[in-house]
């Protein structure tokens, strides 16, 4: 009993001399580090560089943390970390980086070497968000707001609400080289673009495997993000034209109405195997808040039909960007990782499957549904 | 009350699930979709089948011997020297199974969260540790494999966050990896999972020893569901070649994972981890004893001692990853060695040699 005790006593002896040991590691003091927020990625030539890295980073001066950028020019995204050290004062950790931003002419030419390098990094999660750049990242980086915010911190604010609640899908990390890697999916990223003392999402940019190919307008964003799965959504704005042939309706063209509180389903299925057919039913509920003109909305039948008018119309749109999505040859919503997990061909390649989806036809079934009118009738 | 020194046998339950769930469950998902591809989960539940046989086969040999440790049994069956001779084997596969278990965490600890550190520093703080199990016996090691098992549990809790994620269409169409893609699964995960022989050896110290056989059933299947959903999760939450490109599955898949007060989850589960590995390797430490004793007419501290050594050394040796593939691919052949063709092997050769002497015993009457 008494040789345990002595045991235990040495034992704790060790222990805490090995936590002193163990102390002797690198420090890391929160007030000497550079907290980079935010990277942005652009092609240039400058001599024998050709990527220049912009970082944001949050820096204590005066006593304040403020947001510092930097940025050097290099061939690889970690091998600027040299060039960057010369520059700054402080040591710079990307624990932190909420957004990395790449510039249009790189995103056309394909990011995913430095989408690879942000995976293999065991310091950075996979909730960073990624977004392409309208000209350089570097200048919708130094650009400013009118919030007066860091710039790195209003890029996220900006695309996380704009991922929870509006039309932009998610453009974190793990989704982008979760589309990137499947067969038959393709990323889709948000498009920021700099205005006069602003900077906004002006799109979604359409990737074809790691290459930026097309751009959507603010329109079908709605549209690609509700066939991609079950969202909520703000708010949508339809331009209906209402021709004389229907008697519950008087006939204006073109005639507003924007719905609010949207709930949207989509359910795609493969229903033709040699040729791919696709049906793809939608529902949009929501409430009709807003018209343009003055309808009598008393009766079931006319809101019905309004229901019927509206539903006709935006299937038109649907299969329009369903149409362009095909020219284009990207998949984001990823018909062909559908089509694969319903047919047993094994080993589908994205080959195989840009030829299939070039003659995929699309059966829609789409309605819009108002679930009331708001408080009047 | 039980007998003196003899433990309940419920603690089959912790001291088989802390054998059998160590760094393999950080990396397993990597090697079963390269075999069988989206189907791998088939060979996750395939291989827990054939595990819960092997452990009936086990307890049928034990049975027979009285629940004796295996050494035992050995220099029953084959004779002083044969028997030593296939000790002597045993105890270099879970010399082996330490040392990658060991290497392994460290391994994660180097790429996670420490790449500066010293290996020797963590070695030693477990070196320590175990010590302190050993001092205690069995008794000790198996009370602290529960308390450790209870302290990681809610970790489970966790795969809300990626199960949100994930789209489980990934897993359609069922079967459609072939027989051998499956099996080749199947023997990837063989690996993972073994460990469960560790029954072989702490059932001699059981009171009421009939009654092990149930705990152990039962641990296997708490196991095996645990891999079960952890394999079908990855699937959904990852797309196919992410999976392959993937290292450490589960702990990116906590990357995810994100509050307010707290960036990265997995940073605590590495850590949470070392408390698993803990337990694990005081278990295979005891075993290793015990052998070696048994063998050899040396205390039990010197031999600790010795082992210690032996692990320092190697462990430091191995500096790259390619070295600790090397390892990995070793251990991995070995596991389903000495987890499941043995003992069904020996089951075989006791059903054999007890059927020649009721034989005999029948022709000298």
């Amino acid at each position: 009993m008494i040789r345990g005790h002595s045991w235990a006593g040495k034992a704790a002896v060790l222990l805490c001399c090995l936590a002193v040991a163990a102390g002797c590691a690198r420090q890391k003091i929160i007030d000497n580090l550079g907290i980079v927020i935010a990277l942005g990625y652009d092609e240039v030539k400058e001599g024998n560089d050709r990527i220049r890295t912009t970082i944001i980073a949050y820096q204590e001066t005066d006593g304040r943390a403020n947001p510092v950028r930097t940025s050097a020019a290099n061939n690889t995204s970690k091998g600027v970390r040299t060039k960057l050290n010369l520059k700054m004062p402080s040591q710079d950790v990307i624990g932190q980086v909420r957004v990395v931003v790449y510039g249009e002419s790189l995103a056309k030419k394909g990011i995913i070497n430095l989408t690879d390098t942000l995976q293999r990094d065991s310091e950075i999660g996979t909730n960073v968000y990624l977004a392409i750049a309208s000209g350089s990242a570097k200048s919708i980086m130094s650009a400013s707001n009118k919030q007066d915010m860091s710039m790195g911190e209003f890029l996220f604010e900006l695309i996380r609400k704009n991922e929870k609640y509006g039309v932009v899908p998610s453009p974190s990390l793990h989704y982008f080289l979760n589309s990137y890697y499947r067969v038959g999916k393709d990323p889709v990223l948000p498009f920021l673009k700099r205005g006069n003392r602003e900077v906004s999402i002006s799109s979604l940019a359409l990737m074809k495997e790691d290459r930026m190919v097309g751009k959507l307008n603010e329109d079908e964003c709605f549209l690609l993000k509700s066939t991609m799965g079950n969202y909520h959504f703000d708010s949508l704005e339809l331009a209906l034209s209402l021709k004389h042939d229907k008697p519950e309706l008087p006939a204006v063209s073109p005639l507003f109405i924007t719905l609010t509180n949207i709930r949207t389903s989509s359910r795609i299925r493969l229903v033709g195997q040699d040729d791919p057919v696709f049906e793809v039913r939608i529902r949009v509920n929501g409430q009709l808040k807003e018209i343009s003109e003055q309808i009598n909305l008393e009766k079931g039948a006319e809101i019905n039909a309004l229901e019927r008018e509206a539903s006709a119309k935006i299937t038109e749109l649907y299969e329009e960007l369903y149409g362009r999505l095909q020219r284009l040859g990207t998949d984001p919503v990823g018909f062909g990782s559908i089509y694969r997990s319903s047919v047993r061909i094994k080993g589908l390649t994205s080959k195989q499957w840009e030829e299939m989806y070039k003659r995929a036809r699309f059966r829609t079934d789409i309605k819009v549904e108002f679930t009331n009118v708001g408080i009047t009738s | 009350m039980q007998a003196k020194g003899l433990i309940h046998p419920a603690f089959t339950i912790s001291i088989m699930m802390t054998s059998q769930i160590t760094v393999g469950m950080l990396a397993f998902q990597k090697y079963l979709y390269k075999a069988a591809e989206h189907d791998a989960w088939i060979s996750v539940l395939a291989t827990g089948l054939c595990a819960h046989f092997v452990i009936f086969l086990i307890f049928r040999t034990l049975a027979k011997f009285e629940y004796k440790s295996l050494y035992d049994i050995h220099r029953q069956l084959f004779g002083k020297w044969f028997g030593s001779l296939l000790n002597a084997v045993l105890i270099c596969y879970w010399i082996l199974v330490s040392m990658y278990v060991l290497r392994n965490y460290i391994e994660v600890l180097l790429i996670w969260i420490f790449p500066e550190i010293h290996v020797w520093v963590f070695e030693i703080m477990f070196f320590v540790l175990i010590a302190y199990g050993l001092s205690g016996g069995i008794r000790v090691i198996s009370t602290v494999s529960v308390i450790h098992l209870l302290l990681l549990s809610w970790l489970v809790l966790l795969l809300y966050y990626p199960l949100k994620e994930a789209d489980f269409r990934e897993l359609l169409p069922v079967m459609q990896a072939g027989a051998d893609q499956i099996f080749g699964g199947m023997l990837a995960m063989g690996a993972t999972i073994g460990g469960f022989d560790v029954v072989f050896f702490t059932s001699s110290r059981m009171s009421k020893p009939h009654r092990i056989h149930r705990y152990a059933q039962f641990a296997l299947l708490s196991v095996n569901l645990l891999y079960l959903a952890m394999m079908l999760l990855s699937l959904g939450y990852y797309s196919g070649k992410q999976i392959e490109n993937n290292s450490w599955g589960t702990l990116t898949m906590l990357k995810v994972i994100e509050f307010t007060f707290l960036e990265r989850f997995e940073y605590i589960v590495i850590m949470m981890w070392f408390i698993l590995v803990l337990a694990n390797l005081m278990i295979s430490s005891w075993v290793i004893i015990q052998g070696v004793t048994r063998i050899v007419p040396l205390k039990r501290k010197y031999v600790f001692a010795l082992l210690c050594a032996l692990l320092l050394v190697v462990t430091q040796a191995i500096r790259t990853g390619d070295q600790l593939a090397v390892l990995s691919k070793l251990i991995s052949d070995c596991a389903i060695v000495f987890s499941f063709a043995y003992p069904f092997l020996l089951s075989v050769i006791v059903l054999l040699l007890s059927g020649v002497r009721r034989r005999r015993k029948g022709a000298a009457a």
